[in-house]
């Protein structure tokens, strides 16, 4: 009997943008499940539609055709403030630029989706404290982004995705700013979390240690899924 | 004489209305620019779950704090000019001005309705205006205000 959790489902999704009388066509029909506990790349050359894919996926944009569905829930029968909702209880997000809010200091950063959940101030503190630890960022929490390294902003910002307990991490070339020793270093870090808490992580990228780290690739080219290829 | 502070009093209403509207949209552009700045930030805040209505009210609540703190400034520097003011006045002795001719030197004197009244419109109006550009925030895709990475 099949017990694995489908987390994302995705049929014949596809997206077209226009632009004046030119329709670009990113995503072109793309079938995919992700279930629990992968640790899945998303590869292809500029221009494939990695992004554009995990915008629909994540419901930061609406496909022209085809659905998504997220834990068995079509993201496009959402209102605004369910897939506000939805996002911030089931999806954590990795983005290339780290993307912190720089005004806020290491800890309110990681705090802040607690914050939006409406966790009283003890849990949050006592699982932000447990996440800065486990990411190795003691001693920084009165920091502001701006002030620590690339590697450490990027390692924040897995702490903010990782903290209010997601479903799924979605990381958009999230080593593409990072030397490749800090890159090494945080897909190191990711592997582990995944394998010892069973998170869920997808990431877009063309960084080799990415690929050699993953567990499955899905090559796009051209806005179409050409290979699906799980590692052993 | 009468007549005369009632036309001043007057004129002083019709600039004070030019000088609302030319506020007004000082503020609205002003909150314009800030915001534009940061439309990656909002779509990150947004992206992470912030929803529109909260994103609304944070704006708004930023642009009344801009509003208290500047008119606060405002406040203290209109009031130590008024200080000044009445204690050496201007010289008007002789100026003729419509029909009357000054005998003596005129005193600047405080208004409690110009340290109250007008500070509370500019902040009601500050948050009034906010809520345009605070609309335009929440109604750009979350996909565009993050098109520099996600």
């Amino acid at each position: 009997m099949d017990t694995v959790e489908k987390l994302i489902v995705t049929k014949n999704v596809r997206r077209d943008y226009r632009s004046d009388s030119v329709v670009v066509h990113a995503v072109r029909g793309i079938d995919l499940t992700i279930e629990k506990g992968e640790f899945t790349a998303i590869v292809g050359p500029s221009g494939s539609g990695k992004t554009t894919f995990l915008n629909l996926i994540s419901g930061l944009d609406t496909p022209s055709d085809g659905a998504v569905f997220l834990k068995e829930r079509e993201i496009s029968s959402m209102s605004g403030n369910e897939l506000s909702d939805f996002r911030r209880d089931h999806i954590g997000f990795v983005f290339q630029a780290y993307n912190l809010i720089p005004v806020l200091t290491v800890e309110e950063n990681v705090e802040y989706v607690m914050m939006l959940q409406g966790v009283d101030k003890e849990e949050r503190h006592e699982r932000v404290s447990k996440m800065l630890e486990k990411l190795d960022l003691r001693g920084y929490e009165k920091r502001f982004p701006p002030e620590l390294s690339g590697g450490k902003q990027q390692r924040v910002a897995v702490a903010r995705a990782m903290v209010a307990e997601p479903d799924i991490i979605l990381a958009d070339e999230p080593t593409a700013n990072l030397d490749s020793h800090t890159g090494a270093a945080l897909l190191d870090m990711m592997r582990q979390l995944n394998r010892d808490n069973n998170m869920t992580f997808l990431f877009s990228t063309h960084d080799q240690h990415v690929l050699e780290k993953a567990g499955r690739l899905v090559v796009l080219e051209d806005g179409k899924s050409v290979r699906d290829e799980v590692k052993s | 004489m009468k007549h005369m502070l009632e036309m001043i009093d007057y004129s002083v209403g019709v600039v004070m209305m030019v000088v609302f509207a030319v506020i007004v949209f000082g503020i609205m552009n002003t909150l314009f620019m800030a915001l534009y700045e940061r439309t990656f930030e909002f779509g990150v805040l947004r992206a992470i779950g912030t929803r529109n209505g909260a994103l609304r009210g944070l704006i708004v609540r930023e642009a009344a704090a801009l509003a208290v703190f500047a008119s606060a400034i405002g406040i203290v520097l209109g009031a130590l000019l008024i200080y000044i003011g009445s204690i050496y006045g201007m010289n008007l002795t002789g100026v003729e001005f419509a029909g009357t001719t000054f005998t003596e030197g005129i005193h600047t004197v405080f208004r409690i309705r110009q340290f109250l009244f007008y500070p509370i419109i500019i902040i009601l109006f500050t948050m009034l205006v906010s809520f345009y550009p605070a609309r335009h925030a929440t109604r750009t895709s979350v996909s565009r205000a993050l098109q520099r990475s996600f």
